[in-house]
């Protein structure tokens, strides 16, 4: 048999691995920052998109306001599609927090409404991308972004933008001309909204059962965030926060376990603030926690029911601790100037819960809504 | 040159400390397990969900505790999740009783990403570790290391996981902790 013929093959074979190599690896556009839909009530709408980079919360604002950084801007499609990709460089090195978080404002604006939304997130300098998770909480080797109804937690942003109808419809060409320079002004509200406690943390004890809960960092965690637009009424959510602050005793006192239940809600004090913004010339307003004063107390609570499809067997005297990676949300976790927003915990070096069975006998802890080793809160059981 | 195309096709892969090298399968990273336990007796401990990020099924072939030669594996089964009552943290017996576990020989594949409906629970394969200790004393692991295969390449990856085994049982009333308190 002539070798030829298998020569052929394993050149050709070998060139096509070689021309398309490049085109799968050589990407050389920024990573991508946000994917979205924008929608108006007509539908899909070919807003401008624009992200910027929001200050640090302890960054002094102008008292006029300040003109906000904008490192990604797109047209949508004609079906609201749109891409946002950013570059990682000084500008963003420059307002990232002890944890690497940079606070991201998009903004979508036509001649007729505009929406907001907002994310914290990261840069994954193995992955060379962006990701909404801290390194010490990446499980999937994936770079992601949840939003709405893909994934459990508070959603770290809205995967549609809805269009809120601008008030002064008459100034509509004004505002598309703004809308295309992408103008944008941030002022920190000096309304004092005081303390506020957010729940982070739960132990659910059952008769002797003992446990802990520790808390020293917020880096981990997300919080809600509200919008409300000029001319309308109410807080909406719009995409969450996240940001370092440590503050918290390494320990907490732990809860013996003894013949009576316990169910405990941790509740850390936050300092929450409003951010006034300026956008294409129609204002709208936002409102997240900004820090922690270190403050965490423990409040009796109703306990969450077991889903039994979700028992696990913990053997006697046994201790788990439930760390890295799993993580509890908290829908109804604080309420402040009429918004009530929820809270996810992610399970870290900086945030644990641990249980103890002191009992001779197995018994089982219990997710509420998943696994205990994903999104859910845990219950044990008598 | 067919030794050379074999060695250049069985490629492999290792990762250490976080488990997140270039291979597909990914280990949930619950926490940590103490277990006061008595000299000799081995118990279960379910750790190390893993899930399968790529398009081709995974065949876990080995599994080894770290550092060795502090908490004794004797035995490895696999339980598929999700299923109507959970996963394991620990138990008193090995193989446990009441649960569909397998021996890791037997169930190994760590089926591949498919396209779920909203809120379905993606598959995952539990290891179920039969553990013991041979002396008295505080013993921990750190870390579950494990072989799979994946068509052609062979990964090893290792996943924070701490065990804490402390014998003999009622010598630690208080539970199993470092001091051996």
């Amino acid at each position: 048999m002539n070798p030829r013929p298998r020569w052929i093959l394993l050149v050709a074979t070998f060139g096509l691995l070689t021309v398309s190599m490049p085109a799968a690896f050589a990407d050389d556009d920024p990573p991508v920052l946000w994917t979205g839909i924008v929608r108006s009530s007509g539908g899909g709408a070919p807003a401008e998109v624009t992200a910027y980079l929001q200050p640090p919360a302890d960054v002094a604002l102008e008292e006029q306001g300040t003109r906000l950084d904008p490192i990604a801007a797109v047209t949508a499609d004609f079906a609201g599609r749109f891409t946002l990709r950013s570059p990682y460089d000084d500008r963003i090195r420059a307002a990232e927090d002890r944890a690497g978080w940079i606070s991201v404002l998009v903004v979508a604006m036509t001649a007729d409404g505009m929406s907001m939304a907002t994310d914290s997130v990261r840069f994954d300098s193995v992955r060379h991308g962006w990701s909404t998770r801290t390194a010490e909480t990446e499980r999937d080797g994936t770079v992601s972004a949840k939003a709405t109804g893909t994934d459990a937690g508070v959603p770290d942003r809205p995967a549609v933008m809805t269009l809120h109808p601008s008030p002064a419809r008459a100034e509509g060409s004004f505002h598309a001309m703004a809308a295309k320079h992408r103008i944008c002004f941030m002022k920190k509200d000096t309304r004092e909204l005081g303390v506020t406690q957010v729940t982070v943390g739960e132990l659910d004890l059952a008769q002797h059962w003992g446990g802990q809960f520790n808390y020293v960092d917020t880096n981990t965690s997300t919080f809600e965030v509200g919008f409300r637009y000029e001319g309308e009424g109410g807080w909406s959510a719009g995409g969450s926060s996240s940001f370092s602050k440590e503050g918290g005793s390494e320990s907490i006192n732990p809860v013996a376990a003894d013949g009576y239940p316990r169910h405990l809600f941790y509740r850390a004090d936050m300092v929450f603030s409003t951010f006034k913004m300026d956008c294409g010339g129609r204002t709208a307003y936002s409102l997240k926690p900004t820090a922690w004063t270190g403050g965490m107390r423990p409040e009796m609570a109703s306990a969450a029911l077991c889903d039994r499809r979700y028992l696990t067997p913990v053997g006697p005297n046994g201790s788990f601790v439930r760390q890295d990676g799993s993580s509890q949300t908290f829908s109804g976790a604080f309420s402040i100037a009429g918004f009530g927003g929820g809270a996810t915990s992610t399970n870290s070096r900086s945030v644990r819960h641990e249980w103890k069975n002191s009992d001779p006998h197995t018994r089982n802890l219990c997710g509420v809504s998943n696994l205990i080793t994903r999104d859910t809160r845990v219950v044990s059981l008598p | 040159v067919g030794v050379l195309l074999a060695v250049a096709a069985m490629t492999v892969s290792c990762s250490s400390g976080d488990g997140k090298a270039d291979g597909p399968l990914s280990g949930s990273q619950p926490g940590e397990v103490h277990q006061p336990v008595e000299v000799g007796q081995v118990v279960t401990v379910g750790y190390a969900e893993l899930v399968n990020e790529g398009k081709t099924d995974a065949r876990v072939e080995q599994v080894r505790l770290l550092p060795p030669g502090r908490v004794e594996l004797v035995g490895v089964e696999t339980l598929v999740l999700p299923r109507d009552g959970g996963g394991i943290i620990s138990l008193p017996e090995y193989p446990p009783r009441d649960y569909p576990t397998k021996p890791l020989l037997e169930q190994n594949v760590v089926a591949a990403k498919k396209p779920r409906a909203s809120g379905e629970p993606e598959p995952a394969l539990e290891l179920i570790l039969g553990v013991r200790t041979a002396r008295p004393g505080v013993f921990r692991s750190d870390e579950v290391e494990v072989t799979y295969v994946v068509g052609k390449r062979r990964f090893v990856e290792r996943y924070p996981v701490q065990i804490m085994l402390c014998a003999p049982f009622n010598a630690h009333p208080a539970g199993c902790v470092q001091n051996g308190g």
